[in-house]
């Protein structure tokens, strides 16, 4: 092998091969993607995302969120992902096309997220646990994120968006509150918005047995 | 590169020791390892052929391929329970008024738990809750003995196992227990009222004699509208709440 | 030198090789400088990670040192700031001594190694303040890989062009090597860049392609580059010929292909049609193929030979490294198992390969490829053995006693995810003392790297005393057969 010509044709052929079939085609076959009509109710499958939520996407990336919670569910029966109650179905393609970049996340430092939204509904309750995170178990492994919240003296009347239920040495002094800034309401709308509770025809629920 | 151009120093130390450049020698492969070579390919080509979901885009776990050969879709041709799509609906539709928890907010959206229009009362019948949700209410209502005055949209757009669904599903959540609402009954009430387009008023309802769809399963007996029995004398303005 | 010579193995004179890397000497010590700054950097910020999965309350509260931030500015740091650049720098030295040319448009090199800090830095920066792409090694904001990519642009210019003036008639298996990595690495960083980063498709399709390049940037950007360092320094040092001409055929094509396709064996179960899926995992297990190739020719190069190992800082870093990605090989091909994956998938064990392929691997062999090269280009020698010894042992020691810690504490926590018995907070509790060890194997890492960075300091500035012979860290024998190989 001693001629240029030949080492960059073999080049082509082997690293273009792979091009093709891990860039070309998943552009063509997955990259137009639509979300599925639900005949039944006019709406669709995925649901759309609303506003704030599309904001907290970015704040998720900001934070590196990716960097410690996963969001797919494993089929069965590969996983277990399914009988511990991470999800009703295999995450698949269609799931993440409301998303801007699908966090799939390498590591599960912290749990699954995929479907965050269907087991916390309450947004006070998340709020709570991304500014004290050992407020709400105190064996937790998360760090806090208090830089996304205001910790201000009450002038006049306390906001209504103030956390409530922080107690100990989670509670703010007397004459204080904790305000969440807009970061964290975005972050808090899309961790609620995070939900693959609908049917999709190429991800069957396993059928229980 | 020639040497006609002399250094501008001599080479140092480290370049002065260097050994020739390397070459490279043709001594054959180990059998072994061609052999090993083989057999790894041999193996990745079967797993390939085995789990590969017949190479098809849509498929994502090969094993349900390989056990009902049929690929995806199975699980998802059976019928829909009406409840499921109900709540879909509500929680699409409905919420965003009527709350997830069906209370309402006070003031400004009545509740449906326990709520006469929902599972019938004195003089509301299920005829007057279909027809609301076809042409749409406004104008003062009394609910539960509260009295909002906000305006409700037509909901026209939804076909009849729709609106079935979705009626249903808000008489029998929250503790409500009414009898569903059938498919045929949303058909009668919107052939019947199919001229009405603007919203009702609880006045006009009230003018209206009530139906009951039966309780031994919502067959459409109650369907016509015409023989149905008088209108009870519309003595109390605010009907009590109806026992759960 | 004439063209009728360049068959023979050496048609290079001490007074070539001398013209042909004071060409390259400035952009040399350029990339190599700045790259070992951002070593130091890396793997600082490596350290505060490490100690923030134990605690996460250090340091907490602060936006700009949240975990999610500093993993992520080490990870990128090392791979762009100090990773690719030493590849580079050892990719033109090679190149230039290969082809047996001086080098070409030496200024557009230098632009180039600088305009490419520039690009880290602003990558680094937008990080921190959460510019985050989210795309594991891809997350530099778009910005910046604009910048990177200029850079890398020039790079490969002057590399089209070296290749064509070469004097050199044959194609050493080195040279297979750096074509290829120069070849493929502008096209995977262009490709994913542009799909994910610049003009992002619909995420449904982005998972592929981001496992795709993350595969790729190791198998086909810093594994050829590694291996090009190793089968140039091996036979030469030791004044052998490689060993089988055939094995290298099958080891480079192997890898090249195989290599190319690994990468979706990352997302076993995940949102990918099952045949990328398995085509992945065929890929992974074939790497035995180009790791045992490339393994038994090298072994059996050394064969009877390997006495200079001990003493030649070089020749013990390479041999080192290229038996840790000998191993990286084999270990991803056995996670690649589908029955394996289902349990270790998400877990430490991700990190512990991570770790022994770009630092036991990589960095290794570039330390060994860097303590050869420098003294070349600057005239002068190492100015302590002692601090390489030094260098030699923590590094290796922190690469084993992480990948050690890592892969059986993710053994254990990849059990307790996949066991329906067991809590999530089950997890984090039997894997927590196997991050505190490797947290502390992050520190010796970084000792290691500050040894490195004195002695490359010394070689310039006289803060240590400079050396004055060959650089040994082991006693030569006595009327040893053997080459000095420093």
């Amino acid at each position: 092998m001693n001629k240029l010509p030949l080492l960059f044709t073999g080049l082509f052929l082997t690293f273009g091969s792979a091009w093709v079939g891990l860039v070309v085609y998943p552009v063509a076959n997955l990259g137009k993607m639509q979300p599925l009509p639900d005949e039944e109710t006019n709406g669709y499958f995925p649901p759309t995302v609303s506003g704030l939520a599309i904001v907290g996407q970015k704040v998720y990336a900001a934070n590196g969120c990716m960097e410690c919670h996963t969001q797919q569910v494993r089929p069965d029966p590969l996983a277990t992902d399914i009988a511990k109650q991470l999800g009703k179905r295999q995450t698949v393609a269609r799931d993440e096309i409301r998303e801007h970049t699908p966090f799939l996340g390498q590591y599960r430092i912290g749990q699954d997220l995929s479907n965050f939204g269907t087991r916390e509904t309450d947004p006070s309750a998340i709020h709570r646990h991304l500014y004290a995170p050992k407020s709400v178990s105190d064996w937790s492994n998360m760090p806090s994120y208090s830089y996304l919240y205001e910790n201000r003296k009450i002038v006049g009347q306390p906001s209504a968006h103030a956390l409530q239920g922080l107690t100990g040495a989670f509670a703010p002094k007397p004459g204080y509150e904790i305000v969440p800034t807009q970061q964290a309401e975005a972050l808090v709308a899309y961790l609620l918005s995070l939900n693959q509770n609908y049917p999709l025809p190429e991800s069957p629920e396993p059928t229980a047995k | 590169m020639t040497s006609q151009t002399p250094p501008n120093e001599p080479p140092n130390d480290p370049v002065l020791r260097e050994g020739p450049e390397p070459s490279e020698k043709r001594a054959p492969v180990p059998f072994w390892l061609i052999v090993l070579a083989a057999v790894i390919i041999f193996w990745a080509g079967i797993q390939l052929a085995l789990n590969s979901g017949g190479f098809r885009a849509d498929v994502y776990n090969p094993s349900v391929v390989s056990w009902s050969g049929a690929g995806a879709g199975g699980a998802v041709a059976a019928a829909p329970d009406p409840k499921v799509i109900g709540k879909r609906l509500f929680n699409q539709n409905c919420a965003v008024c009527h709350q997830g928890s069906g209370m309402g907010v006070a003031g400004q959206f009545p509740p449906l738990v326990g709520s006469e229009w929902v599972i019938g009362g004195d003089w509301v019948g299920d005829n007057h809750l279909v027809k609301v949700l076809l042409a749409g209410m406004q104008g003062p209502v009394q609910v539960k003995g509260n009295t909002y005055n906000n305006a409700m949209p037509a909901w026209a757009q939804l076909k009849d196992d729709q609106i079935a669904a979705v009626l249903t599903y808000i008489r029998s959540e929250w503790g409500n227990a009414a009898p569903p609402i059938t498919v045929e009954y949303v058909k009668t009430i919107r052939a019947a009222t199919a001229d009405r387009k603007d919203p009702w008023t609880q006045k006009e309802l009230k003018a209206i004699p009530a139906e009951k769809i039966s309780a031994g399963g919502g067959s459409p007996s109650a369907a016509p509208p015409a023989p149905a029995q008088p209108a009870p004398a519309p003595a109390a303005q605010a009907p009590a709440a109806p026992a759960a | 030198m004439s063209k009728d010579q360049s068959s023979q193995p050496d048609t290079l004179s001490s007074a070539d090789r001398s013209i042909i890397d004071s060409s390259v000497a400035a952009p040399v010590i350029l990339f190599f400088g700045t790259s070992i700054f951002w070593l130091l950097f890396g793997s600082f910020f490596e350290v505060i990670s490490a100690i923030k999965l134990v605690w996460p309350c250090f340091l907490d509260g602060c936006g700009i040192l949240t975990y999610g931030r500093t993993s992520v500015v080490s990870i990128n740091a090392l791979a762009y700031g100090w990773a690719t650049p030493a590849a580079i720098g050892i990719g033109l030295w090679l190149t230039a001594r290969l082809c047996r040319v001086q080098l070409a448009k030496y200024k557009s090199l230098m632009a180039a190694g600088i305009v490419w800090n520039l690009g880290v830095f602003v990558g680094v920066a937008g990080l921190l303040i959460g510019d985050n792409t989210s795309i594991t090694l891809l997350n530099f904001p778009a910005y910046s890989t604009h910048i990177l990519l200029l850079s890398f642009l020039l790079i490969a210019v002057w590399a089209i062009v070296t290749f064509n003036q070469r004097q050199s008639g044959t194609l050493f298996v080195a040279q297979w090597f750096l074509v290829a990595g120069l070849f493929c690495f502008p096209w995977l960083y262009a490709t994913a860049n542009q799909l994910l980063v610049w003009n992002p498709i619909q995420a449904s399709a982005q998972p592929a392609i981001a496992a795709w390049y993350e595969g790729g940037f190791f198998n086909l950007w810093l594994a050829p580059m590694g291996l090009a360092a190793a089968f140039y320094l091996i036979p030469k040092t030791i004044g052998r010929p490689v060993n089988s001409q055939h094995l290298s055929l099958i080891g480079f094509w192997s890898l090249l292909l195989f290599g190319a396709w690994s990468g979706t064996n990352r997302l076993i179960g995940g949102p990918l049609p099952a045949w990328i899926v398995s085509v992945g995992v065929a890929a992974g297990v074939l790497m035995i193929i180009p790791a045992l190739a490339i393994a038994l020719n090298l072994h059996f190069t050394l064969e009877g030979h390997y006495a200079p190992v001990s003493w030649s800082p070089a020749l013990r870093f390479t041999v080192t490294g290229v038996s840790m990605l000998v191993f990286t090989w084999i270990f991803t091909a056995i996670n690649s198992l589908p029955a394996v994956n289902s349990v270790t998938n998400f877990s430490e064990i991700t990190r512990g390969l991570h770790l022994l392929g770009h630092y036991g691997f990589f960095s290794m062999t570039a330390f060994g490829a860097i303590y050869y090269i420098l003294p070349r280009l600057t005239g002068k020698e190492w100015p302590s053995s002692a601090l390489i010894s030094w260098h030699f042992w923590l590094a290796t020691s922190g690469v084993l006693l992480g990948v050690c810690v890592l892969l059986l504490g993710g053994l254990i926590q990849g059990f307790a995810l996949q066991d329906i018995g067991l809590t999530f907070r089950s997890s984090i509790e039997f894997v927590t003392p196997f991050r505190f060890v490797a947290a502390l194997a992050a520190v010796l890492i970084l000792a290691a790297n500050l040894a490195f960075a004195l002695l490359f300091a010394g070689l310039h500035w006289a803060i240590l005393r400079p050396g004055t012979a060959p650089a040994l860290i082991a006693a030569r024998e006595e009327n040893t057969q053997e080459p000095v190989a420093v």
